[in-house]
């Protein structure tokens, strides 16, 4: 498993968006001309429409299911919540046991005219709970019935009571500190019931009515899905495009020629120097780079022979230059790009501390005493070596990933400055998160892990003893402490503390190198306006109601 | 000939079986098709366990081989990683990617007539020259660099006249609406660049091919008698030179159908069309066993079914062929 969670580095908004003319998020909204239509070149194509199944839980169909099912929240990209779907923040009635109360908008309906009610929140719930003794097995001990891809806080409820129509109450056992973040992306209750294939393949084709400000109105396989406004729609301001088109285009070099050539009107691409060159030198396109909730880091394998040494981690902090690597490969297209000095609560997200002050520049001289206290003697070609075993180790990476690639190189040489041997390893991404990580078969790895605006349960998941996604075998008496404290903590400040705290030891026992936040980019025409990212995983689409026509200016 | 055919099919039969069992030990062993799901934020283990139960992944190569064979003997090619039946999915892939191809191939063998017979009947003039560098040139290009070429050319073309007129991605824009004349112009700007590349291809070997032909019937001793027998030149080559020469471009046209799918696939890619190149693509770069095997046996078989028909063709238009 992946950090999980819906997260947040603003960084990417207000601070520290590259603007070229895109309103921030906090911003006033543009006046809008009516109608239009937006078209998207989408990298992906959905699967279906159900997000919570192995197979739809990909950005690809919550950007579409964004606009059409239910949410009780959406995370800001200031990292803050929003509770769209909701009355007011959830109420916590008490405490012990954690009983939390969820009062939906009253206005929420359904476009096919039925009010948006508990019995859509409760179904959800049951479907992604829903057991069978007679499917128990060793691989499915709870004998789960759907193919749910995350029950994570649905797990923990013990008992849902109706109130009434609008308001629903969960007993969690024990407590669940991030219950703040469910009751997301529900399709109808009764649309859902209705289909033969229930929750694995119902929405396989169709998604149903709408609870949000657009609908679907058809799905060309390999080629588009449109979406029509909802007129129905309940919140506010009411959307004005007549309809948003997603375009399948898997290709970025054809993104950029369709984005040049009218073909689509808004492109998301991953940013590359070259890239963002080329898009700037567009007439009548406006770009945005912002830093999202996906970080690059080292993980150290630490039940390597040589890494297991906490001297010899050290001596790659110190080695590793993280500000040149954010100095040559991500200041060339964005100036505000910054080093990550925290794995846990990120850049621009509330909370976030710059830990690990030792580290922050690079220390070539401190490296090599490390190691020369550590019992290592250079060897004829500049290589420490102990006992007779020289300190070379296999750097893995992703393949194709011109980004990755460049900072392997870097690293590389830096390290072999202080005289460590580093070979790069590039593996498929598939062989990499498939057999590599899960199997403990690298020394370092760098790659990407997701943060979120509820920290605590997502790095959790990554860096708690013996957890699936802990794949360099960290384990902490006191980064567990700290995780085990923040999953029951209600509050949110309190939380953050707990969450700095699991921070702190991982610097301590230096289990990871966070480098940077990956930078996004969003290029929109010029003719719409409102059109901005949330750099969180919420991306682009978390608020598509406010996307219209520039108004001509008289 | 019925034996004939029956020993050509005999000879096809093992190399698609080898080659389908080849394709699919090696997708199998290049990845695990669940990988991302693996990388994704709180997915259960039991999840990832269910999905490797259904994908059987936990089974030896041979055996998911021998279960895929035994279904697909049925005519059922199994599901995609995704839990698509394979079978439409293939269909609807080769259906976007013969609509390119057959109607590159008309304007390919068009193209190479009028280039090989005009080049042939002045050898060594501007017209053979140019049209042999044109060739040369064409088919030292790869195709794929020619259809970015002609890509940015079509964008360019688009910024000098103000509108698009010519689309750089997929076959059609979509949700468009309107009527027929104004449905079918937007099909044509879409189909306009990719066709263009592949005729270009087809055209360049072709036109050599057709200008040899053509110089070898017009020495033929059949056309000198005509000659002396004192019929205009315009009736001895349009009738009994070109009528001859033609014949056994017809053949090479009918056996390079296979290359020129091979080419579709690489002209699809760039220009963003979901035929069969994207299709197996995604299955390589997804693990994805059933739909990359699935894909080889139906496009080896179309090419069988081609190369039999081109040999009929010959045989055909070809006496000694169908009695050697």
């Amino acid at each position: 498993m992946v950090l999980a969670g819906v997260c947040t580095a603003a960084q990417g908004s207000t601070r520290s968006r590259e603007s070229n003319g895109l309103p921030s998020f906090v911003s006033d909204i543009e006046d809008r001309a009516p109608g239009g239509s937006l078209t998207y070149a989408a990298e992906q194509e959905p699967t279906g429409f159900n997000g919570n199944t192995s197979t739809g839980a990909t950005t690809a169909v919550k950007n579409v299911t964004e606009n059409l099912f239910f949410y009780a929240m959406k995370a800001r990209p200031d990292s803050g919540v929003d509770y769209v779907g909701l009355e007011r923040e959830p109420k916590v009635i008490s405490s012990q046991p954690q009983l939390i109360e969820w009062e939906l908008r009253r206005e929420a309906i359904w476009s096919d005219g039925t009010p948006v009610t508990v019995a859509d929140v409760q179904h959800y719930f049951e479907q992604v709970m829903l057991k069978d003794p007679a499917q128990v097995s060793t691989e499915n001990a709870n004998g789960y019935v759907n193919d749910v891809a995350s029950r994570v806080g649905y797990d923990q409820i013990t008992k849902f009571t109706r109130v009434d129509d609008k308001t629903f109450r969960a007993e969690f056992g024990p407590a669940y500190g991030d219950y703040r973040s469910l009751w997301t992306d529900i399709p109808q209750a009764r649309f859902m019931r209705a289909q033969r294939g229930g929750w694995d393949t119902g929405l396989d084709d169709t998604p149903g009515p709408s609870a949000g400000p657009y609908l679907f109105k058809e799905w060309n396989k390999g080629e588009s899905l449109v979406l029509v406004r909802n007129d129905q729609w309940w919140g506010s301001p009411k959307p004005t495009l007549d309809s948003i088109v997603f375009r399948f285009l898997p290709d970025t070099a054809s993104q950029v020629t369709a984005l040049r050539n009218n073909e689509v009107d808004m492109i998301y691409p991953q940013p590359q120097v070259d890239l963002v060159q080329e898009i700037r030198s567009l007439p009548g396109i406006r770009h945005s780079i912002g830093f999202g909730p996906t970080f690059e880091h080292l993980t150290f394998n630490l039940k390597h022979e040589l890494l297991s040494d906490r001297a010899v981690r050290q001596a790659i902090a110190w080695g590793v230059d993280r500000n040149e690597i954010v100095d040559r490969l991500l200041k060339p297209f964005s100036s505000r790009a910054v080093r990550v000095d925290n794995s846990v609560v990120l850049v621009g997200q509330a909370g976030y501390e710059a830990h690990g002050a030792e580290y922050h520049s690079a220390d070539p001289a401190r490296a090599r005493a490390a190691l020369d206290s550590s019992g290592y003697v250079r060897g004829v070609d500049g290589i420490y070596e102990k006992g007779g075993r020289r300190l070379s180790l296999r750097l893995a990476t992703t393949a194709d990933n011109q980004l990755r690639a460049q900072q392997a190189e870097l690293m590389r040489n830096q390290l072999s400055r202080v005289g460590i041997e580093v070979r790069i390893e590039t593996v498929s991404a598939r062989l990499f998160f498939g057999e590599r990580l899960p199997g403990g078969d690298f020394d370092i790895a760098n790659f990407a892990w997701a943060g979120g605006p509820f920290p605590i349960s997502a790095a959790k998941q990554v860096w708690q003893t013996g957890s699936d996604s802990n794949y360099g075998g960290y384990s902490s008496p006191a980064f567990d402490r700290a995780a085990a404290e923040g999953a029951v903590e209600l509050d949110r400040t309190d939380q953050l503390v707990l969450a700095n705290a699991m921070d702190r030891a991982l610097w301590e026992d230096l289990a990871v190198l966070p480098l940077y936040q990956k930078p996004t980019l969003l290029a929109v025409r010029d003719r719409f306006v409102n059109v901005t990212d949330n750099p969180t995983n919420e991306g682009p689409f978390w608020r598509a109601q406010v996307w219209g026509l520039r108004k001509k200016t008289s | 000939m019925a034996r004939f055919l029956i020993r050509r099919l005999a000879h096809s039969v093992p190399v698609v079986v080898v080659s389908s069992f080849l394709v699919f030990a090696m997708v199998a062993a290049a990845g695990d098709p669940l990988a991302e799901l693996r990388s994704r934020p709180g997915v259960a283990p039991e999840t990832i366990a269910l999905r490797s139960e259904q994908l059987q992944l936990h089974k030896p190569v041979p055996e998911r081989y021998l279960g895929w064979v035994a279904r697909a003997a049925r005519g059922d090619l199994g599901t995609s990683v995704t839990g698509e039946p394979v079978a439409p999915l293939i269909l609807r892939h080769l259906g976007v990617t013969l609509r390119m191809v057959l109607l590159a191939v008309p304007l390919g063998v068009a193209g190479a007539v009028l280039i090989g017979v005009g080049s042939a009947l002045r050898p060594r003039s501007v017209l053979d020259r140019a049209g042999t560098v044109l060739s040369m040139a064409l088919v030292a290009t790869p195709v794929f660099w020619l259809a970015g070429l002609l890509k940015e050319a079509g964008v360019r073309f688009n910024e000098a006249v103000g509108r698009t007129v010519v689309f750089t991605v997929g076959e059609r824009s979509p949700g468009i609406e309107g009527s027929w004349l104004a449905m079918a112009v937007d099909r044509a700007g879409h189909l306009v660049l990719p066709t263009l590349t592949l005729a270009l291809v087809a055209m360049a070997g072709w036109s050599r091919f057709q200008r040899a032909a053509t110089i070898e019937v017009l020495h033929a001793t059949y056309v000198e008698s005509a000659r002396a027998r004192g019929l205009p030149e315009r009736r001895v080559v349009g009738v009994h030179a070109l009528r001859n020469a033609l014949i056994p471009l017809t053949a090479v046209v009918a056996t390079d159908f296979a290359a020129i799918l091979g080419g579709a696939v690489l002209v699809e890619v760039v220009f963003a069309w979901r035929g069969m190149g994207r299709l197996l693509l995604d299955a390589v770069n997804g693990s994805d066993v059933h739909v990359a095997t699935g894909w080889l046996v139906v496009t080896a078989s179309v090419v069988i079914v081609l190369n039999l028909l081109a040999d009929l063709v010959y045989a055909a238009l070809d006496p000694r062929i169908r009695d050697a």
